[in-house]
């Protein structure tokens, strides 16, 4: 029993590790060691939740919901930070070229700009969940949702133009 | 750089390979720390309980065997000690229940109503239960004291008496504490609520 749970827990991990790490660098602007440590907050409520789940949705969207929770668990420990932009240095990902460096850079530093729930919800949107997904994730209606991702991702092309011209 | 969504989400979905790299956590360490932390939680929970049952016992035990009251006013007194900890036990085990109610996997509004009704009732506790709850047991003690002048000298009953209000300060400014950083974390929630449900100005 405690066997299969590890299986279980290992291979969530494998699978999900890189979007829950993703998720967290995008949300903490960048910083890698609070990622880190935030990415581990999310798998240890996974472990201490899996015989809860009641595949009601999909895995994907459960650990999904267990990652902005943590997130949001984290803002609320933490106490609101002043909207500072990221630094360049603090995003750094290995062996990049240059060019796909300075594009993810710049997206980061946009996403960072935006205020946490925004920031959220963009970054499902950019790993491609549906509208139906994510109100399932967040709570909220489907039209809420498609309006406020309307409104983000306009917010986010001017945030990119801006930064872009600023370089 | 390109700005259209769809440029967007490929050079995202780009990057999260990249994390598969990045992974230096090993799982069965994590394991453990998931596994250690559920321990230490829920032994810190039941500590809490079992150090007010350990206390009321105790007091419970002393005036029953060591020193029994007599006096109808003393006794009174002793129901009030002993029924303000009787009910912050049972406090401390219905807000036991509610912290668990709490799913991680449920959605994030969900989520946050929950933990903000479990952040009030924390708060509540904190604040006017805990109040009566002291006033009760403070009450009861000084129920006891004219009791105790019957027996004692007037020095020492003096000395009990005056000795119980520092030793009453300390845990209503941990509680003044705890109250602040509740209320701190309640109003984060609260916006983060508003957040949430707000919808948005469309452009």
């Amino acid at each position: 029993m405690v066997n299969d749970k590890q299986a279980d827990f290992e291979r969530l991990y494998k699978q999900y590790q890189p979007m829950v790490m993703q998720v967290c660098t995008g949300f903490v602007k960048g910083k890698t060691a609070l990622a880190s440590d935030l990415c581990q907050e999310v798998f240890i409520h996974i472990w201490n939740a899996m015989a809860t789940f009641e595949a009601r949705s999909t895995i994907k969207t459960w650990i999904y919901r267990i990652t902005v929770n943590t997130c949001l668990q984290y803002v609320r420990k933490q106490g609101r930070n002043p909207e500072v932009p990221m630094q360049g240095k603090e995003h750094q990902i290995p062996n990049e070229p240059v060019n796909d460096h300075q594009a993810s850079q710049i997206l980061y530093v946009c996403m960072g700009k935006l205020p946490e729930i925004d920031r959220l919800l963009m970054m499902m949107v950019l790993n491609g969940l549906g509208y139906q997904e994510i109100s399932d994730i967040i709570g909220i209606s489907h039209a809420n949702v498609r309006v406020k991702v309307h409104r983000i991702k306009h917010k986010l092309k001017k945030l990119i133009r801006y930064e872009r011209q600023h370089q | 750089m390109k700005d259209s969504i769809n440029e967007l989400q490929k050079i995202w979905q780009e990057e999260q390979i990249k994390y598969q790299n990045q992974n230096k956590t090993k799982i069965t360490q994590l394991m453990t720390t998931a596994q250690s932390r559920k321990k230490s939680s829920v032994r810190f929970q039941y500590g809490n309980v079992a150090t007010l049952g350990f206390v009321l016992l105790a007091i419970v035990y002393f005036f029953s065997f060591y020193l029994s009251m007599r006096e109808v006013l003393s006794q009174l007194g002793l129901t009030l000690m002993y029924g303000g900890l009787l009910f912050r036990i049972g406090i401390e085990i219905y807000s036991l229940g509610y912290a668990r109610n709490i799913d991680m996997g449920e959605s994030s509004l969900v989520n946050t109503e929950s933990t903000l009704t479990y952040l009030e009732f924390r708060k509540r506790i904190h604040g006017s239960f805990t109040l009566i709850i002291v006033g009760l047991y403070t009450l009861g003690f000084y129920m006891l004291v004219p009791e105790f002048a019957m027996y004692m000298d007037t020095l020492w009953v003096i000395l009990i008496a005056v000795s119980y209000l520092p030793a009453a300060i300390i845990p209503v400014w941990q509680i003044r504490k705890a109250i602040r950083k509740e209320v701190k974390e309640l109003e984060e929630l609260v916006r983060i609520r508003e957040m949430m449900t707000k919808v948005a100005d469309s452009h």
